[in-house]
């Protein structure tokens, strides 16, 4: 699916593009605020834009997700080394950003999860969020993210225990 | 359902639909702001590279248009002379001017 999209945004069609947009939009913006970017918008539309420039040098069309998120990670890292970003943002702003809650989870483990999610590493916040929230590889995720394997199978492990640990103890 | 399941349901929240359409404007937006930008720069590139080679060859060009010009004169005049009557004559200039 993505693979003939590809390769029709390479040769100049921004219907394609869209199409490839309107896919990728919401797990990568659910990513970058899971990943806790306060800006994940933001961050997410640079992201796509750098991604139509740099079509042509994407090698493995198949494998456009996994280089869009190693995109918007790269993006989402430089700019927090970079200028200060604008940090105030009004709470309309704040609303639209948010994420629609899933069901499963109770407004008590909600709150322990989230919590338990900002003391993370960021990388391995990112992995977490990768692999067990949207089903991703491992081999996926190092390949995103620039991580070695094995880093980002530790991650996982690590990352999912001490938030077991925090849904089980809140439930 | 096991506490995994809802980790997972968790981490795997995403943004609300009402957004994901603008969202996905904005971003096609500025990627046609990329693209004209991108076109733009191009062309004014050409147009310094252009600009460059007629100035190298200026010298050359003197002397063609020296050349062909005193016999190109009748058919310029002539030319002229057609376009003048054509603007004056017109319909539309009578209407423009209130005159027809």
């Amino acid at each position: 699916m993505d693979a003939a999209l590809v390769r029709q945004a390479r040769a100049g069609s921004q219907a394609a593009f869209a199409r490839l947009v309107a896919i990728h939009e919401k797990p990568l913006r659910g990513f970058l605020r899971k990943s806790g970017w306060i800006d994940a918008d933001d961050i997410a539309q640079e992201a796509f834009v750098a991604a139509w420039a740099g079509l042509p040098k994407l090698r493995d069309d198949q494998g456009f997700r996994a280089w869009l998120f190693g995109v918007a990670w790269k993006k989402a890292l430089s700019q927090r080394r970079g200028a200060q970003r604008a940090a105030a943002r009004d709470e309309v702003w704040r609303g639209e950003q948010e994420l629609e809650a899933a069901k499963e989870v109770g407004a008590e483990d909600r709150m322990a999860l989230e919590t338990a999610l900002a003391t993370l590493p960021e990388d391995q916040r990112a992995c977490v969020t990768l692999c067990l929230g949207q089903g991703w590889s491992h081999a996926e995720v190092s390949d995103a993210l620039g991580l070695p394997l094995g880093t980002v199978k530790s991650h996982v492990t690590r990352g999912r225990e001490r938030l077991l640990a925090v849904l089980g103890g809140a439930s | 359902m096991t506490l995994d399941d809802q980790l997972s349901a968790f981490l795997g929240e995403e943004p609300q639909q009402g957004r994901a359409e603008v969202f996905t404007a904005e971003v096609m937006k500025a990627v046609e702001r990329r693209v004209f930008l991108d076109r733009l720069a191009a062309m004014a590139a050409g147009a310094v590279v252009l600009a460059l080679v007629l100035w190298a060859v200026s010298p050359a060009l003197n002397l063609m248009v020296r050349a062909i010009a005193p016999s190109l004169a009748p058919v310029c005049g002539g030319l002229v002379f057609v376009a003048a009557i054509i603007m004056t004559g017109g319909p539309q200039v009578w209407r423009r001017l209130s005159i027809g």
